[in-house]
């Protein structure tokens, strides 16, 4: 036994392993970082991240319970001191909020009643699902969150109340794992409302993400709200990002909406890109016969009417697909609806 | 024989001791604390296990294990797979070599012991990181965390002295 200033038991024997299972490991670490880096990432080792993250739980949820208690009380021992003067910045966002509901009320009746003029489609409404913070890797290079809620799929946007907090990348049975906006990793086809340019927010690890693949002629200003473009079909549109903070060397820097610190509950929203619109009815080519007789019955028909025109046929032509722009992905309408539901208040569990 | 069991039990808890906490360490990494509004990080817990039980006790942690916790903070935390695990394996083979150096020491030579290995898994895991990413990513985070741990070891190296003197004293 040798004394040591902390341990006093300290074993004579040098190492627990041989040099042999210390090389082999360092070389399976080697192997493993290769592979990671390729496309098993996106297969095995994610499935295996899912499984860890699933197994461990029970056990953040424990941790987390406390946390956000704490949290909360302290919270609220701080809120205490400025209280009269956040009653006042509430009142006043209140009345600035009244104002912009009886605006959108008036919008959303003509939205509604152009809608019908045009006969446009309308993107479906989106579902979510509801879950909470049990983990937020913040580690040097990630920036991810874990949170309770299992079932869902890979590139699932998130949201907070405040706007977009990143996407599903690792789904798992009772647990989901979120790739922050902020992350090194993460690519999100974004649109600047004022200068009207569509780019790429790219993470980079720290809190202002950067803005890419802007044309030469895009004027970005400080100021400019940045929301997601829908491009891809992966994120819908018009979901609130943040704002341009900075624009140095032609490098505009976005401050998101969210405070990835302070996030406790967030919606996944469950969005589906409409990638056609319902077929129209359309005679069975491959039974010709059915086909005839389908005709046959609707010239009947149309006789037994008493009509005097032509009778159509059974078979209508088949509807030409309609453009994503056309059905409103891309215009403003859906900016708002969608951008309107990823606002809208998180429900506590 | 009863005996015979009874040393076998506390050998096995001490080889599963600090592969456990360890693991542990590396779930607690993801727990939402967001010390001081996210400005601190948390402390990497993991870091210390390795170094503490690799300068005192390394029959109680063999490379599976250290492989293992590495492995498990990988999975955790987002990282690369294999990143973590390839620095604290570095960092074990560098500390067993200079285990010679470092025990019997004052705690303050311990401890600047203790940070030169953080500063060697930092490099390994920014070099690693870096290669992966194709560029130079930023080391301000990671020398932060590092250096939170650093500040942290004291304490929770002492925390576990009293569990490896617990298990040797169950073992004697």
């Amino acid at each position: 036994m040798v004394e040591s200033g902390l341990y006093s038991g300290l074993s004579s024997r040098k190492r627990g392993g041989g040099r042999f299972g210390l090389i082999f490991f360092i070389a399976l670490s080697f192997v493993l970082i290769v592979l990671s880096r390729n496309a098993a990432e996106a297969s095995v080792f994610e499935k295996a991240r899912a499984g860890v993250a699933d197994a461990a739980r029970p056990l953040l949820e424990l941790i987390a319970g406390p946390i956000g208690l704490v949290g909360g009380v302290l919270g609220d021992v701080s809120d205490y001191f400025g209280v009269m003067e956040e009653n006042r910045q509430l009142k006043e966002e209140r009345d600035e909020l009244l104002r912009w509901k009886a605006r959108a009320i008036a919008l959303e009746q003509r939205l509604t009643h152009v809608q019908k003029l045009a006969n446009m489609s309308v993107e479906p409404e989106m579902t979510f699902q509801t879950a909470r913070v049990v983990g937020d890797s913040e580690g040097p290079f990630v920036r991810a969150m874990i949170v309770n809620a299992g079932g869902v799929d890979r590139g699932q946007a998130v949201v907070d109340e405040f706007g977009l907090v990143g996407h599903i990348i690792a789904p798992g049975r009772v647990s989901s794992r979120i790739l922050l906006v902020t992350d090194l990793n993460s690519r999100i086809p974004v649109f600047v409302e004022g200068a009207e340019a569509s780019a790429v927010l790219a993470g980079d690890n720290s809190s202002r993400p950067r803005l890419k693949f802007l044309k030469e002629e895009d004027v970005i200003a400080v100021g400019q709200r940045v929301i997601t473009s829908g491009d891809g079909g992966v994120l819908p549109r018009g979901l609130p990002v943040g704002v341009v903070s900075s624009v140095r060397e032609g490098e505009p820097r976005v401050k998101p909406f969210v405070d990835f610190d302070r996030t406790e509950f967030v919606r996944i929203l469950n969005y589906e890109f409409p990638m056609s619109v319902d077929p129209a009815p359309v005679a069975d080519e491959t039974d010709p016969d059915a086909s005839a007789s389908e005709g046959a019955e609707a010239t009947r028909a149309t006789a037994s009417a008493g009509a005097l025109t032509q009778p159509q046929p059974a078979a209508a032509a088949p509807q030409t697909p309609v453009e994503p722009e056309a059905l409103g992905v891309r215009g403003p309408v859906q900016a708002s609806a969608a951008a309107a539901s990823a606002a809208a208040p998180l429900v506590d569990e | 024989m009863e005996w015979g069991a009874a040393t076998r039990d506390t050998k096995i808890v001490s080889f599963v001791a600090p592969l456990l906490i360890g693991v542990l360490g590396a779930v607690v990494l993801v727990a939402p604390f967001r010390f001081f509004e996210g400005a601190a990080p948390t402390p990497l817990i993991p870091l210390i296990v390795v170094f503490f039980w690799t300068l005192y006790e390394p029959p109680a942690l063999p490379a599976f294990s250290v492989f293992a916790i590495g492995l498990a903070q990988d999975l955790m935390t987002g990282s690369p797979v294999g990143l973590w695990a390839m620095g604290y394996l570095i960092v074990y083979a560098a500390v067993l070599s200079q285990r010679q150096f470092l025990v019997g020491r004052s705690f303050a030579a311990t401890w600047v012991g203790f940070i030169s290995a953080a500063l060697l898994a930092g490099a390994v895991i920014w070099i690693g990181v870096s290669l992966i990413y194709g560029a130079f990513v930023g080391f301000g985070p990671l020398l932060l965390q590092l250096a939170v741990t650093a500040l942290c070891n004291p304490i929770v190296a002492r925390g576990f002295a009293y569990v490896q003197t617990r298990l040797a004293e169950e073992g004697d």
